[in-house]
């Protein structure tokens, strides 16, 4: 019936309207200000995000996770969520005083994740919750100098969620690849990231400048 | 960042010996069947960076440059005449090669160069490299593409000739 379809068009065409009017509205911009207050969360969210090497090493324990019982997905998300957090406490209360770079730990790390999703390495919970306990303190803890001027607190947070975020995507997409090729493709990235990770190891033992 | 990650991908896929070896890495794989197709591409990656690594901390290798124009001409000879050998054979023929080309690698990184970036560019290009060969290899299906791979190698050895020559004589 068209009344009936007018009927119904009206109302939407209304609210179109109406929201394009609120949007065309002159107003003062608001770009970051809505944000005060909280900038040291979204510093500890691009900080991850923007840093390769906490990256690499997550996709790493995500590809060797995917190798593993299913059922121990959400506890190493968990468990890395809670390290990256206590990593930043860590890292601001001691590695801030004493200037120790965790750039070889990290490096060894990326090669030890890697290497255990290469060689699709089973194993039980202890083991690989313990290893994404020690990625996610190494990764809160490295992530500390990018929280200079901010509250460590906000940051910290911003940085565990971002993990966590990483780490469940990183899953999501290697479960999906179940098939066999999809097995070789996450062995060869796995394999990709114990290559990177052995490199950073031996910049950090040679000093290189573009490192460390 | 960007430039450190650029020049790292650029650097296997301008090099033509580096080019040709990790491409025909890639179709020896794909000619030689389960498991060597997927188990050169996983492994390769963490030889080269081993030998990378030793070009890092300062580990001379002799003749490396030499050994990388020979990997040119033997695994353009293997993908050539479809030699099947058995995997712990292939992947030691392979793991050498690696070794030289990784050193390579390790030892002409800029100093100045953001290493990680250099390191995640070199390592994707090459993992990419190994795939497009395995991709041509595929073709070794289809009894043309046999006679097609079998001339690409042909065609690899006789550069690695070039290059063999290049670096004795020039």
């Amino acid at each position: 019936m068209p009344g009936c379809e007018r009927v119904i068009r009206a109302p939407r065409l209304t609210a179109i309207v109406s929201s394009l009017a609120v949007c065309l509205n002159p107003a003062t911009a608001n770009a970051h200000t809505a944000l005060l207050g909280i900038g040291g969360f979204w510093s500890g969210v691009a900080h991850l995000l923007t840093s390769p090497d906490q990256l690499v090493l997550l996709l790493g324990l995500a590809i060797w996770t995917s190798f593993q019982n299913m059922r121990l997905d959400a506890r190493v998300i968990g468990t890395c969520f809670l390290a990256v957090l206590a990593g930043a406490w860590v890292g601001a209360g001691m590695i801030a005083r004493t200037g120790l770079s965790l750039a070889p730990a990290g490096a060894a790390l990326m090669l030890a994740v890697g290497l255990a999703g290469a060689m699709r390495l089973r194993v039980g919970a202890v083991p690989l919750i313990s290893l994404a306990l020690a990625a996610g303190l190494a990764c809160g803890a490295a992530s500390v100098d990018a929280a200079a001027d901010v509250s460590v607190a906000l940051f910290s947070l911003g940085g565990s969620v971002a993990a966590a975020s990483v780490l469940s995507y990183g899953l999501l997409a290697a479960r999906r690849l179940e098939s066999e090729w999809g097995g070789v493709a996450r062995r060869a990235g796995a394999s990709w990231i114990a290559a990177i990770g052995l490199m950073m190891l031996a910049f950090s033992v040679s000093g290189h400048a573009g490192w460390g | 960042m960007g430039s450190g990650l650029t020049d790292g991908f650029l650097h296997p896929l301008t090099g033509f010996d580096h080019l040709l070896a990790m491409v025909s890495v890639g179709i020896w794989g794909a000619e030689l069947g389960a498991p060597a197709i997927w188990l050169l591409p996983i492994a390769f990656p963490l030889i080269m960076a081993f030998g990378g690594a030793l070009g890092v901390v300062g580990v001379p290798l002799p003749g490396g440059e030499l050994l990388i124009a020979l990997s040119v001409v033997v695994l353009g000879v293997l993908v050539a005449s479809a030699r099947r050998l058995p995997i712990w054979t292939a992947l030691t023929i392979v793991g050498v090669f690696a070794i030289a080309h990784g050193h390579a690698h390790g030892v002409e990184l800029p100093r100045a160069a953001d290493a990680l970036a250099f390191t995640i560019g070199f390592v994707v290009a090459t993992g990419l490299l190994h795939l497009t060969g395995i991709a041509i290899g595929v073709l070794a299906y289809w009894p043309r593409g046999i006679i097609v791979i079998r001339a690409c190698g042909g065609v690899v050895a006789v550069a690695g000739c070039y290059f063999v020559y290049g670096y004795a004589w020039v």
